[in-house]
């Protein structure tokens, strides 16, 4: 690589997720607000832990398969089934900085696939986007 | 301060926090450009198919694990600023009772670059096959005073 593109350089604050017994939810440990989910497409928020400005990206991860895993659920009916993320891509424009809000759609299907795109925003607009490929099977009559 | 002293006490910082405590996540291995972290499963982390570790967890512990490899190769006045972007290949679904993220620098600057490996961290016929390949690019930001 010969030059290094310009990255942001807005510093990030020392996250602390939220605190909490080892038992907790993986959503109330990221602080993940599930939202709706119909039709090939679900929502979810993030929010930031108390005293932070944003929520950390290592909780966005997580939000996005979150919300992308119900999106693709509501296309899936018997015969087929669930069968797991097979690939996650998430590019961010800048660092989130605030509640940030997860919006995914189901825009392609196979028999064997969903093709999930997402996009992800706080106050002050989209910072985030990716898509994902969520593995399908059919289940055989016996 | 040594620098096996300072990834000491880095490796123990990050343990700490409550991300990493409840995802049952340890460090179990710091070296310039490196992280290794080890996850055990637990009533946060499991929640996929086949009873498996969830994808979504499986990226942000490899995303952790690659900030902490960056962190390795800090200098003075250096910071992660975050994530500029992930991908994440699932191989084989993350069942084992330990779940092993090695997380390696490829490429350190402005933007660093690093590729990390989950696998499966239990004896027996599956030790070491490959659950998830990820790359994780950082971007890298520096003080100016």
């Amino acid at each position: 690589m010969a030059e290094d593109p310009e990255p942001s350089t807005r510093k990030p604050p020392d996250w602390q997720l939220p605190t909490g017994d080892d038992d907790r939810t993986l959503n109330s440990l990221l602080g993940i607000v599930d939202g709706r989910a119909a039709a090939g497409r679900a929502t979810c928020d993030v929010e930031a832990a108390e005293g932070d400005p944003a929520p950390a990206t290592f909780a966005i991860t997580s939000a996005v398969d979150i919300a992308l895993v119900r999106a693709a659920a509501t296309t899936v009916a018997p015969p087929e089934e669930m069968n797991g993320t097979a690939e996650l891509n998430v590019s961010y424009l800048r660092p989130p900085a605030g509640r940030a809000h997860i919006a995914c759609e189901v825009v392609g299907r196979s028999p064997s696939s969903r093709l999930v795109e997402f996009t992800v925003a706080d106050a002050e607009g989209e910072f985030a986007r990716g898509r994902s490929t969520y593995a399908v099977r059919t289940r055989r009559p016996r | 301060m040594t620098v096996e002293a300072r990834f000491d006490d880095l490796a123990r910082a990050w343990e700490q926090r409550p991300l990493l405590r409840g995802l049952g996540v340890t460090v179990t291995g710091l070296e310039e450009g490196r992280a290794c972290l080890a996850m055990a499963r637990n009533g946060t982390n499991v929640s996929g198919v086949r009873d498996s570790i969830n994808g979504g967890v499986q990226a942000t512990v490899a995303e952790v694990a690659a900030h902490l490899a960056a962190t390795t190769l800090l200098g003075a006045g250096e910071y992660v600023v975050g994530t500029q972007d992930l991908s994440v290949s699932y191989l084989t679904s993350a069942t084992a009772a330990v779940t092993t993220i090695d997380a390696r620098v490829l490429r350190h600057g402005r933007l660093t670059v690093v590729d990390a490996e989950l696998r499966v961290g239990d004896e027996g016929e599956h030790a070491g096959q490959l659950n998830a390949k990820v790359r994780v690019t950082c971007a890298l930001g520096r003080d100016r005073s």
